[in-house]
């Protein structure tokens, strides 16, 4: 919302000293009416000064250019200027050397031009950004002081106003509710609107009826026709105050229009009624009506849309915009004037339905003052005749004014009670006074009726805010503020912990934590479900769907980091995954990626990239982190249908929850995200992760005082037999002498059957209570043989 | 010269020879070995005369020793020798490069959610969360924002495809804003409420200064008496700790949102330097978040007794503070992964701050 100084003191008179630009500005914020901008035009005229020219003659050297004495107060200098329109004893605006000139941004130095030293500048109008005037340099009143600043005397020099008006203050949507705002605040009182009833001469020829249907979303309906008038240019004064908030004058009486509009909030429409074929009828439209709106776009109406037609022909979209035909031009003659009230929702939707947005629709939707319906066509007759002249008829009205009877009761104990401090019975009554509510006091509080423009008070709430905000936020005091003195470990505080150990066990193990697009390309979730989310007004075609799994997000990542040049990449994300079968349709996972790069080429190494058994240590640390036995946790290498077949397992907990699955990423994805190195990547459900791991009840120390021995096993075993088949069973086997099994060597040779190979461990065995003897571990490495020929087949080797 | 004399000079000869460890042991298995010449003479001493037995035995014995230290000092001289041999071989050109295990880093975004929720845990408030897909109602209606409601068209709203027909009744949206935790918490548990609400929130706004998905923190406190001075102190202990200044310039400005009555924006003074923002002064202001005290509408909505409880909400954009206080420049590079600007924003494992005190231990 925009608006002038001048404009303001329309409607309000200032305190002495409180009219500065300043003042109004931080009055308008404190009050919530926060200011975006100011523009104040003399701001950059400071330091231009009013001169006289006391004689000027032609350049010795220069047809074209004049050398002007000019007395500027305190001295007279010799200035050289171009412009034609000079005269003796013209007062002048003078830009001194070193000023900086409004139309190019540039700094006045002084210059020699021709022979002759110029000691500064006499502006146009264009020169100073007042105007597109060149021809000439602005000719000041005569009365205007030498040598005082040229700002006072020159015209547009209006101080522009624009402030952000949140959606509950319609009032502040017209000139004069800002005004009333910054009178309760104590700047000025606020002046009365005098709006005199004009009589009408004659009975409109145009009848008005608003149709059962649309009583719903239209409560009255104001129209006065006038007769004879002349449609012409507006005066300047009109002109200006448009001009100034930035909207281009048009004629007048689409600007007197305007004019309310932005005055008092009240949007208005005028009609050439020469083009209304008979009464007019504000009705629901008909499927496969339209009409030709004034911004000239083509609008095929539904069923359901609240519009005004006369006989024939849609000629308005109530309270958004008018039609093309039935507006006014330069020759219109006979006009018909319409102030209506309709409802908000009513007219959010049809705004919302035909995509228009329009100063109407903007205050119509937020809650126009239902009284000022009234209001704006009186003004609106008086101003079309002191402009255009004409003859009005009486008032036509369907409907009525809604009344509006809101009385809310409020208790200053209530009022100190939300703001933290005591606000005195007095003062609450002259605020709410001043911002129009009328109060009674009532028992030990208040009875305040709301004004009828002021729709968005609902309740106590309101009315503490607007007492508060007129008295000031600043006076709220600060208050040490405690809640619940003991924190619970709550269900969530344990899932946080789980992700805070995991982020630091990742970033200890090289890892780069990155947030990455909640949503995907929808192809790629093919690859993960059936049951993806769409996004039914994605943001763009790659980001269509909701993610259901982080993978090709970080794939992505990593593509865009080895174009880069970044090759040795290790990303992990926390965040949620959808599918619609998900309980709550989404839940939160970890994700790692290891792409590229492992180690580089060096003097001590060879160039090594990432395999699958690079992620497996990842998830191995992770989950020794947290407790898992993960010596004794199966790994089940079944296909995972975006991971390589043969080189994809997953890995679950003992009450077969599935904490990881992992892999390389399929080759055909790889090729169809245009992949070209290896990656390898995890998903982690965290949920079945345990919380708190409670230090204080470890297992007891028991370390052995005996040495512990070691023996090799070489057994051949069937290709088919997994390491683990191998060896779990030996681990969950009975023998408690087990501290740990190494595998040091898998292989295949012609020395063994083509359908074997050789799996070779050492065991490390520990004896708790005495030295072992030779027959002791003989007897264990039996039992070792025997278990792993049992279950696995395995033979030892010659 | 007698025969000690000569075993003595055999020996000496022989050791002038030996240069390794292994010869010097040969020459003391010959000379002092079960079967040496010095150990047989001495072996000899027992078929003499006392008084043979006497002198001759003290001779042997001296010239024992002398060799013993003979051999010794020889072996210990070729083990140096050896010694300075080995570490003039063993040299290593330490100037080489090491290759280190790389570190990696937690996103800001991460770090100042924990930053705030050790703040916040500090005063006494829980966390909570929600999810990011909601109904209509939650994300809107129940926050006092109605189906035609001006404030809905300042959401960008994402809508989500209906599955079916009997679906179609409530629409469902990404969260606007992290607010719908407010309600789903006042539902399903009793006052006294704190929380925070840290999360993803998602408009469908993208530009310089707009993600499509951002991350926001909210609070809510419901009881019997806290009031716009407690939001006050509250957010104003928050500010000075977040930004870890003891004076800090702030100002709480009137301004509108649907669920809080009275409400307010709270800025706070800083300078700007181009496009860089410094907190300090009260020169410009530099909006950080909105807040107030929850609309009755609202706690009725939720089912809370609005004539027994009362209570502030505030909610703010964690990207947005993080990038205010880490001097990040651009939003957009949050969620970009580039690893060069997570490895120059992100932080250690050892700057990350635990959930709440009482949770570290």
């Amino acid at each position: 919302m925009k608006f002038t100084l001048s404009w303001l003191r329309d409607h309000i008179d200032f305190i002495d000293c409180k009219d500065d630009v300043i003042t109004i500005s931080e009055t308008l914020t404190s009050l919530g009416l926060e200011v975006e901008e100011i523009f104040d035009p003399s701001e950059r005229l400071k330091g231009f000064k009013v001169g006289c020219i006391v004689e000027y003659f032609k350049h010795p050297n220069a047809d074209k250019l004049s050398v002007c004495k000019v007395d500027i107060g305190n001295e007279i200098i010799e200035v050289i200027c171009g412009a034609n329109n000079l005269i003796k004893g013209m007062k002048v605006v003078f830009a001194p050397t070193g000023s900086i000139i409004p139309e190019n941004n540039e700094k006045l130095k002084k210059t020699k031009i021709r022979g002759v030293i110029s000691n500064g500048m006499l502006c146009s109008e264009r020169e100073l950004c007042i105007s597109d005037e060149h021809d000439g340099i602005i000719e000041l009143e005569k009365n205007s002081i030498i040598g005082s600043e040229a700002s006072q005397f020159l015209k547009s020099m209006d101080p522009v106003f624009e402030i952000a008006i949140t959606p509950n203050r319609q009032d502040c949507l017209g000139v004069r509710g800002i005004a009333r705002d910054l009178s309760a605040k104590g700047l000025g009182s606020l002046k009365i609107l005098n709006i005199n009833k004009i009589d009408g001469e004659f009975e409109s020829p145009i009848k008005v009826d608003i149709n059962d249907e649309a009583k719903n979303e239209c409560c009255v309906f104001f129209g006065r026709y006038i007769k004879g008038v002349v449609n012409r240019e507006s005066p300047s004064w009109l002109k200006d105050r448009l001009i100034s908030i930035g909207l281009k004058p048009i004629s007048a009486l689409v600007d007197i229009t305007n004019y309310i509009t932005f005055d008092l909030g009240r949007p208005l429409h005028v009609f050439d009624s020469s083009k209304i074929d008979g009464d007019l009828s504000i009705r629901m439209s008909l499927h496969g009506e339209k009409i030709i709106a004034l911004n000239d776009k083509v609008y095929d109406l539904d069923n359901s849309t609240i519009i005004i037609s006369d006989k024939k022909n849609v000629l308005s979209l109530a309270g958004i915009i008018g039609g093309k035909e039935s507006g006014t031009n330069i020759n219109t003659k006979d006009i018909f004037i319409e102030s209506a009230l309709f409802k908000p929702v009513s007219v959010a939707k049809s705004g919302r339905k035909y995509g228009i947005e329009s100063d109407a629709r903007y205050r119509f939707e937020r809650g126009v003052d239902p009284n000022s319906a009234e209001i704006g066509i009186e003004l609106a007759t008086k101003m079309v005749i002191d402009i255009c002249g004409g003859n009005p008829s009486e008032i036509v009205k369907a409907g009525e004014v809604p009344n509006i009877n809101k009385e809310i009761l409020i208790f200053p104990e209530k009022i100190n009670n939300y703001l933290g401090m005591e606000i005195s019975s007095n003062l609450v009554q002259e605020i709410l006074f001043k911002l129009g509510f009328n109060v009674k006091t009532h028992n030990s509080g208040f009875e305040v009726k709301v004004p009828s423009w002021r729709s968005d008070i609902q309740g106590e709430a309101d009315l503490i805010e607007e007492i508060s905000r007129v008295n000031g936020y600043d006076k709220i005091p600060i208050v040490n503020f405690r809640g619940k003195p003991e924190l619970k470990q709550s269900k969530l505080n344990g899932k946080l912990n789980i992700r805070n150990k995991v982020r630091k066990v990742l970033v200890n193990r090289g890892f780069n934590e990155c947030i990455t697009w909640s949503f995907m390309r929808k192809k790629y979730s093919e690859y993960y479900t059936n049951n993806q989310i769409e996004l039914l007004n994605p943001i763009s075609k790659e980001l269509d769907v909701m993610r259901p799994s982080i993978i090709p997000n970080l794939m992505e990542a990593s593509k865009r980091n080895f174009v880069r040049g970044l090759n040795q990449i290790s990303l992990f994300e926390i965040g949620p995954i959808f599918d619609k079968k998900l309980p709550l349709k989404q839940a939160n996972i970890l994700t790692l990626v290891r792409a590229g790069i492992k180690n580089h080429r060096s003097w001590e190494k060879n160039k090594s990239e990432y395999s699958v058994f690079d992620i497996k240590a990842d998830i191995v640390a992770l989950l020794k982190f947290f407790n898992f036995e993960i010596d004794k946790l199966p790994i089940d290498q079944q296909a995972i249908p975006w991971f390589h077949p043969g080189r994809s397992a997953i890995i679950k907990d003992f009450n077969n929850n599935k904490l990881v699955s992992f892999g390389e990423v399929h080759p055909k994805i790889l090729e169809e995200m245009d992949i070209d190195f290896p990656l390898v990547a995890a998903d982690i459900y965290l949920e079945y992760f345990p919380d708190f791991v409670n230090l204080s009840s470890r297992k007891p120390f028991t370390p052995s005082d005996f040495p512990s021995v070691s023996r090799d096993f070489s057994f051949i075993v069937d290709k088919s037999v997994s390491a683990q088949d191998l060896i779990l069973p030996i681990k969950k086997s009975n023998i408690a002498a087990i501290k740990e099994i190494l595998i040091f060597d898998v292989f295949k040779h012609e020395s063994i059957d083509k359908d074997k190979k050789s799996i070779a461990i050492t065991v490390i065995l520990e004896p708790s209570d005495k030295t072992f003897t030779d027959s002791e571990i003989e007897k264990i490495c039996k039992k070792i043989i025997k278990i792993a020929n049992y279950s696995s087949g395995a033979e030892l080797r010659n | 010269m007698n025969e000690l004399n000569k075993i003595e000079e055999s020996i000496v000869e022989q050791l002038n020879k030996a240069d390794t460890e292994d010869s010097i042991e040969k020459i003391r298995v010959f000379a002092l070995g079960k079967k040496g010449k010095i150990t047989e003479i001495m072996r000899s001493l027992s078929d003499m005369n006392i008084d043979k037995r006497k002198s001759f035995g003290k001779e042997i014995n001296t010239l024992k020793l002398k060799i013993s230290k003979l051999i010794n000092d020889k072996r210990l001289l070729i083990k140096n020798i050896n010694l300075e041999k080995k570490l003039k071989s063993d040299f290593l050109d330490l100037t080489l490069p090491v290759n280190l295990e790389s570190n990696g880093t937690i996103h800001p975004v991460s770090q100042v959610i924990q930053e705030v929720s050790l703040i916040f845990g500090e005063m006494g408030f829980d966390i909570a969360e929600g999810p990011d897909i909601e109904d209509d109602w939650h994300n809107f209606t129940a926050l006092n924002i109605p189906p035609e409601h001006p404030a809905r068209q300042m959401h960008d709203t994402f809508y989500l495809q209906k599955e079916n027909e009997i679906e179609s009744k409530t629409s469902e949206v990404l969260r606007t804003h992290t607010s719908p935790v407010q309600v789903r918490t006042m539902m399903k548990s009793k006052p006294p409420i704190n929380i925070i609400v840290p999360g993803r929130t998602y408009r469908s706004d993208s530009d310089q200064t707009h993600t499509p998905m951002f991350h926001q923190v909210e609070g809510l406190v419901i009881d019997e008496k806290s009031h716009m001075g407690h939001l006050k102190g509250c957010l104003v202990e928050f500010v000075k700790k977040f930004f870890n200044k003891e004076k800090i310039n702030y100002r709480f400005r009137p301004s509108y949102f649907p669920f809080t009555e009275p409400s307010a924006e709270m800025d706070i003074g800083c300078i700007r330097e181009g496009n860089k923002i410094v907190l300090d002064g009260d020169q410009d202001w530099l909006e950080i978040l909105g807040c107030g005290m929850v609309n009755p509408v609202v706690l009725e909505n939720c089912g809370v007794d609005s004539k027994k409880y009362q209570g502030f909400a505030f909610g703010m954009g964690i990207d947005r503070i993080a990038m205010l206080k880490y001097g990040m420049p651009d939003l957009r590079s949050f969620f970009d992964s580039d690893l060069r600007w997570l490895k120059h924003f992100g932080f250690t494992q050892f700057d990350f701050p635990p959930n709440s005190r009482k949770d570290s231990f």
